[in-house]
């Protein structure tokens, strides 16, 4: 059995004579977080559409849990939270994220048991008989999370879940994610947040239409950590010295100083300019 | 599938909930007003134009007007892929989407006809009423299924919203709804024909008065019901 619960291979899809997608592979292992990072534009989201069958390869195919996800059977075991998708604000709480367990087919009392229980989970619990259209943004996207793991699905995937969240907000999802990380379930996320990427994830994919980079965050920022920066604590001054100048460099600086290789928004913007 | 899909039909139901207020005044206030306040103007066989008119304006606005709204409303904010992302079927939403409106609008439609006789306004036999159900049902099928269409085919939310308001009541007061078809020169009579709420109006004017050809009028609705929904399936809902 594939160990991948995510299979992307060769897909390539255009709007007319834009094309969004070329040649793209990947792949995500059942228990790990994987970060698609690129530019606005890049193909992330037409690449999440496959993933759940609202558009159909042009080239190659995608595979979820070992099977084509057009098939019903396996969209039921996977959640996913679509880019800028809002939970129904004339309903609330409980009733967003029982309804999302009902449709798939989980009988009423379970489904009442799991929706109170994902509630609770989510830190929603005091918002559980609100309309949502009087939620804040932060917890309009718990909502949406807590809809997209009530059935509790062995794959997410969740397209720029964080976008428009204030600083303490995106951290408090963090939470949820590495939450539901340690449960075992592989997630897809988009985001343009490195840090997001940086602190959450297993592996990374930088895309602009087609697959520029992959790795852990660290090798990454190893495989493109072309110079670093030494920032001279006495003088406050900021040089960057190329990795075999470093030693020689630092011998130079009196009092103290702080080396620092590349975060991996630099990496980014280094692929990307490349690209 | 059936218990995803009454699971839908029943959220629908939830949602009419939280606008409870504007759903009560557009379903019993406003058409009682109307029958009310015209009823002193409004006489002699023009009655019945009126109060089928009344009813089509129903149908029109419960189904022309809202079913298209509903959805590019659920398309605006994502909820349409959402609602695939679930692997639930565009059918069965769609399904969900029209049938609270397909039962608000008869509903409607029988509440205005029960406050018409019950003010001595008009009368209808049993085998009338009968009829008007029927009127009723396939009218608002086929008002939902135009809206459909329109819903699948305009999806730019702006342009879509508009476009349904203007068809929502362009319909109904520029159609033989509240006058008879006989009066329409002949040139604007294809015009005339091409408006779904034409076939609608004779078919409930004419179980008013408990007359068969009702049912003639009847299919018309249903076959005009029928094209729309072929093209709006041809098109697809897409998210």
């Amino acid at each position: 059995m594939s160990p991948n619960a995510i299979e992307v291979v060769g897909l390539s899809k255009s709007y007319g004579k834009v094309v969004a997608l070329e040649d793209v592979s990947l792949e995500v292992r059942k228990g790990e977080l994987v970060s698609l990072l690129g530019p606005n534009g890049a193909g992330k989201t037409t690449l999440v559409r496959h993933l759940y069958c609202e558009l159909r390869p042009e080239k190659g195919f995608v595979r979820v849990l070992g099977v084509d996800p057009c098939n019903r059977e396996v969209r039921l075991r996977m959640g996913v939270t679509p880019q800028e998708a809002q939970p129904y604000g004339d309903l609330t709480v409980f009733d967003n994220v029982y309804y999302a367990a009902r449709v798939r087919g989980v009988p009423r009392d379970k489904a009442r048991e799991m929706a109170l229980e994902t509630i609770r989970r989510l830190g929603l619990w005091e918002h559980r008989n609100r309309y949502v259209m009087d939620l804040s943004g932060g917890q309009r996207r718990r909502t949406l999370v807590a809809m997209a793991v009530v059935h509790s699905p062995e794959v997410l995937v969740l397209d720029e879940p964080t976008t428009g969240l204030d600083p303490m907000g995106r951290r408090e999802f963090w939470d949820v994610l590495r939450q539901l990380k340690g449960e075992g379930r592989a997630i897809l996320l988009t985001t343009h947040y490195m840090e997001e990427a940086e602190a959450l994830s297993d592996r990374v994919y930088f895309i602009n239409r087609k697959v520029l980079a992959e790795g852990t965050p660290a090798e990454l920022r190893k495989r493109f950590a072309f110079y670093y920066e030494v920032i001279d604590l006495e003088e406050g001054k900021v040089y960057k010295v190329r990795e075999d100048e470093v030693k020689e460099f630092v011998a130079k600086l009196r009092g103290k100083f702080e080396v620092r290789a590349p975060s991996l928004e630099e990496v980014y913007l280094e692929v990307m300019k490349g690209a | 599938m059936l218990r995803e899909l009454t699971s839908l039909i029943e959220m629908s139901f939830r949602q009419m909930k939280a606008y409870l207020a504007v759903n009560l005044f557009f379903a019993i206030v406003f058409p009682v007003a109307m029958i009310f306040g015209f009823s002193y103007i409004v006489r002699g066989p023009a009655v019945y134009y009126f109060v089928s008119g009344v009813i089509v304006l129903q149908v029109s606005l419960s189904n022309i007007l809202s079913v298209p709204q509903n959805i590019g409303w659920d398309r605006e904010n994502g909820r349409l892929s959402l609602i695939i992302s679930m692997g639930v079927p565009l059918w069965a939403y769609a399904i969900a989407i029209t049938l609270p409106n397909n039962l608000y609008a008869m509903g409607s439609g029988l509440l205005v006809l029960g406050v018409a006789v019950a003010m001595g306004y008009l009368s209808v036999s049993p085998g009338g009423l009968a009829m008007l159900v029927l009127a009723l049902l396939v009218s608002s099928i086929q008002g939902s299924m135009v809206g459909l269409l329109m819903a699948a085919r305009i999806r730019n939310w702006r342009l879509l919203q508009q476009v349904s308001q203007i068809a929502g009541f362009g319909f109904s007061f520029f159609a033989p709804v509240y006058f008879p078809l006989s009066v329409v020169p002949r040139y604007l009579l294809p015009l005339a024909m091409l408006e779904p709420t034409t076939y609608a109006a004779q078919s409930i004017r004419l179980s008013l008065l408990g007359d068969p050809a009702s049912f003639v009028w009847d299919l018309g609705t249903v076959v005009y019901g029928a094209v729309m929904a072929a093209l709006a399936s041809n098109w697809g809902l897409k998210a």
